[in-house]
């Protein structure tokens, strides 16, 4: 635009005004000069923005653009096992709703619905239509399917309203992981329910440690003893012995995540981790690390078995008594009770809780989940609760603490605390040793010697070395304990020379049939069940079965017994 | 009377008017597009989360397991059906006894694979035709005839692969001039004939051995 001086004519010569002419001219000029202000001032504003919009201002076209990246769509994550399994999804769905004042014939749309959509209520259709109100429901969540049927129908006045619904494509297989959600998607059970805001912030799907193909084979063999040994329930464990990731975790029986509602209290408690047990025999495996490693004794020593214990009113008796003297192996292959209270007795009650607390064994085990059970853990700790807790009673643990404190006794001595989340290969594991790791190689040996010619043989798989402990208690009741109401279980590790994986196999009130000869004790009715779940989840994870009598492998499983420890045993008084 | 600096300026105002104008109608159209985009892509990762769903649900374990046992002979591996390497397979013997000889081959990531060294001998009790001196019509009226005689008729093709493998075979076949390369149009192989494909034969070996693995 023009300047100030371009609109004023320029004076021709100087002509000097006095008086009031004076005064007049110079009221013009002011006026004329802050009118032309005003006026570069808003043009300046204008100009600036212009300036501010054109080159400096993003404007809403970037941002718009960056968000095409982010899309997802969904508004709650993903969660999906190892292998990017869906578990569960949040998918639009259409639910189906009528204008009843333009549908013609209201039983005739009715019936054709009902050809279409799986469980929609006719009378109920055929009565909100009739209403003739503007808006009525018909039918919520239709699947893609059911709604190209209705839209293909082509009744006037239906409409759809897009909606969101939690899906579990793999329903109960992995109800008790992954949980479920209220209508609204708020997580209220399992890890939709501890990863509640994460899943909601939604960047990516939450990965878990699971592998639904090792899911699906333990649930499929604990649901199959359960049925054959009509135990009342029953779980399975299977995890990463140097990363504690959880590959499968089965509590059987389960429930619905669609109608977690109609379920019991008894499908919906998770027997894995809510579920505290006096595990039996299987915690002889930390009696026995904690005598080795703490040097009370070796594999060359021995106690006196020969004399059920009697404290009090209780007689600690042997399941299978051999009345003699026993060395430490042979401890641990007959599960003696008597040898392990002597071994618990020797290493003492305050090495006993430090060593078990190191174990996770004393603490609610660290998973993930919002349903953890705290162990029964005995106060005050008296003489008779060393002695029973070195057999296995009178600490109530869950199995997933029972599991992560095996891990730990085989491999290596670390105790890693367990995870449902993957664990990145790079990171470095969070890990406190616990145990000596020849300590660890002792214990390998002996677990490997149960399976070879112990209590546990029934659990061995051709070519996959498996070591393990078998656990029979019985169940605490009312009035003592029942002998009749058993807790069988098995732990076990794989391959035993280098283990990678534990098992972990319960069965609650498990009755014997004629193919054990009337036994429910582990060693009949869960050992085998992990011997299955071994031959069919290893080649699948790409384990090749090896030569058991390969030198090296001999040499990783021998038991170094001392000369001459069989002849302590038989000479002993 | 306008001055030329203000026809100046005011052209350029015009011109950047003009500009402005066009750009922003541009840009608005862009958005438009973008955000089209954008819908379609929310509108595509949607249906792909709903197939993804889907497809583990058609393929949830429990249900391949049910349609296993209904529709295949296929049973749960066990740890003796698996070899670590094709070496542990047992291969038929360099020499089975019938005076043909066996070549073997280097394939790779296979070790050593024994392959007729010539062509097999005609089967006992099959009917080789004479090769076909004039119209390739002959052949096409013979071919069903054969094919009905409960062997399985080939291509030319399908019979000549050991055959090729002899160039890099170590003992190239000493009867391979006598028959020429270019085999027959039809071949008769009855189904239990051992010799001329041994891994056909290995694998058959194989099946029955597993079946009566199974049926154990």
């Amino acid at each position: 635009m023009s300047s100030f001086q371009d609109v004023l004519p320029a004076p021709a010569r100087k002509v000097q005004f006095t008086g009031l002419a004076a005064e007049t001219l110079e009221t013009g000029r002011l006026r004329l000069f802050l009118t032309a202000v005003m006026f570069a001032l808003a043009f300046a504003a204008v100009a600036a923005r212009l300036v501010d919009v054109a080159v400096l201002g993003a404007g809403s076209g970037p941002s718009l653009a960056a968000a095409a990246g982010s899309l997802s769509g969904a508004s709650r994550a993903d969660i999906t096992d190892r292998n990017g399994i869906v578990l569960a999804a949040s998918l639009p769905t259409a639910s189906l709703y009528a204008d009843a004042s333009v549908v013609p014939d209201p039983e005739a749309a009715a019936a054709q619905l009902a050809s279409v959509v799986d469980d929609i209520d006719i009378d109920r259709v055929v009565e909100r239509l009739s209403t003739g109100r503007r808006f009525v429901w018909l039918h919520r969540h239709l699947t893609p399917t059911e709604q190209y049927r209705v839209n293909r129908l082509g009744i006037p006045g239906l409409g759809f309203e897009s909606e969101e619904r939690r899906f579990y494509p793999l329903g109960a297989l992995t109800a008790h992981v992954v949980g479920f959600t209220d209508v609204d998607g708020v997580g209220l059970a399992g890890v939709e329910r501890s990863f509640d805001d994460t899943l909601d912030q939604g960047a990516g799907p939450l990965e878990l440690s699971l592998d639904v193909r090792v899911q699906e084979i333990v649930r499929d063999e604990v649901e199959a003893a359960m049925a054959e040994f009509r135990a009342i329930g029953g779980a399975g464990l299977v995890m990463d012995a140097n990363t504690g990731e959880v590959l499968a975790m089965v509590s059987l029986p389960d429930f619905n995540p669609y109608h977690p509602g109609t379920a019991d209290d008894d499908r919906r408690f998770n027997r894995t981790t809510l579920g505290v047990y006096e595990m039996g025999s299987t915690f002889k495996i930390f009696t026995m690390a904690m005598a080795l490693d703490s040097g009370v004794t070796s594999l060359s020593g021995g106690f006196d078995a020969t004399h059920p214990i009697r404290v009090g009113r209780f007689t600690i008796r042997d399941f299978h008594p051999q009345a003699r003297w026993l060395t430490v192996p042979e401890i641990f292959r007959y599960s003696s009770n008597i040898g392990s209270v002597h071994m618990a007795m020797a290493v003492g009650t305050d090495r006993q809780r430090d060593y078990l607390g190191r174990l996770g064994l004393l603490d609610p085990t660290p998973i993930e989940l919002p349903e953890v059970g705290a162990p029964l853990v005995p106060d005050p700790w008296r003489e008779i609760n060393t002695m029973t807790i070195g057999f296995g009673h009178g600490l109530s643990v869950s199995p997933m603490q029972l599991a992560s404190a095996v891990s730990a006794s085989v491999n290596g001595g670390v105790y890693v605390p367990p995870t449902l989340i993957r664990r990145d290969s790079s990171a470095d594991l969070p890990g406190t040793p616990v145990l000596s790791s020849t300590t660890s190689d002792i214990l390998r040996r002996l677990m490997r010697l149960v399976v070879e010619e112990g209590t546990g043989r029934q659990a061995d798989a051709e070519g996959y070395l498996i070591g393990g402990k078998t656990g029979t208690a019985e169940k605490a009741q009312r009035h003592g304990y029942s002998s009749t109401a058993l807790l069988s279980s098995f732990v076990a590790a794989f391959p035993m020379n280098d283990p990678r994986y534990v098992i972990f196999v319960m069965l609650d009130e498990p009755r014997g049939n004629e193919s054990t000869h009337g036994y429910a004790t582990g060693g009949w009715v869960a050992a085998p069940v992990v011997g299955r779940i071994v031959e069919r989840m290893a080649p699948m994870l790409g384990m090749a079965p090896v030569d058991p009598e390969q030198p090296e492998i001999l040499e990783a499983l021998d038991l170094n017994l001392a000369p001459g420890a069989n002849q302590v045993a038989s000479a002993a008084p | 009377m306008i001055r030329p600096v203000v026809a100046v300026w005011l052209a350029l105002t015009g011109v950047a008017a003009v500009v402005l104008v066009q750009v922003s109608a541009e840009v608005r159209g862009l958005e438009d597009e973008l955000s089209g985009l954008n819908a379609e892509i929310v509108a595509e990762r949607e249906t792909i989360r709903v197939l993804r769903a889907e497809w583990v649900y058609v393929n949830r374990p429990e249900w391949l397991e049910r349609l296993a046992d209904e529709v295949t002979d296929l049973a749960p591996m066990r740890p003796q059906q698996i070899a670590q390497s094709v070496a542990e397979i047992p291969m038929p013997s360099p020499d089975p006894g019938d005076g043909v000889p066996l070549a073997l081959i280097d394939v790779p990531g296979f070790n050593m694979v024994p392959v007729p060294g010539r062509r097999p001998a005609p089967p006992a009790g099959s009917v080789r035709r004479a090769p076909p001196r004039s119209a390739a019509a002959i052949v096409v009226a013979d071919a069903p005839p054969s094919a009905r005689d409960g062997g399985r008729t080939l291509p030319a093709v399908g019979v000549a692969p050991p055959v090729p493998t002899t160039a890099v075979a170590p003992t190239p076949p000493a009867t391979a001039a006598a028959r020429p390369i270019t085999a027959p149009a039809t071949l008769v192989v009855p189904r239990n004939d051992a010799d001329d494909d041994p891994i056909a034969e290995l694998l058959r070996r194989l099946d029955s051995q597993q079946t009566q693995e199974v049926r154990r």
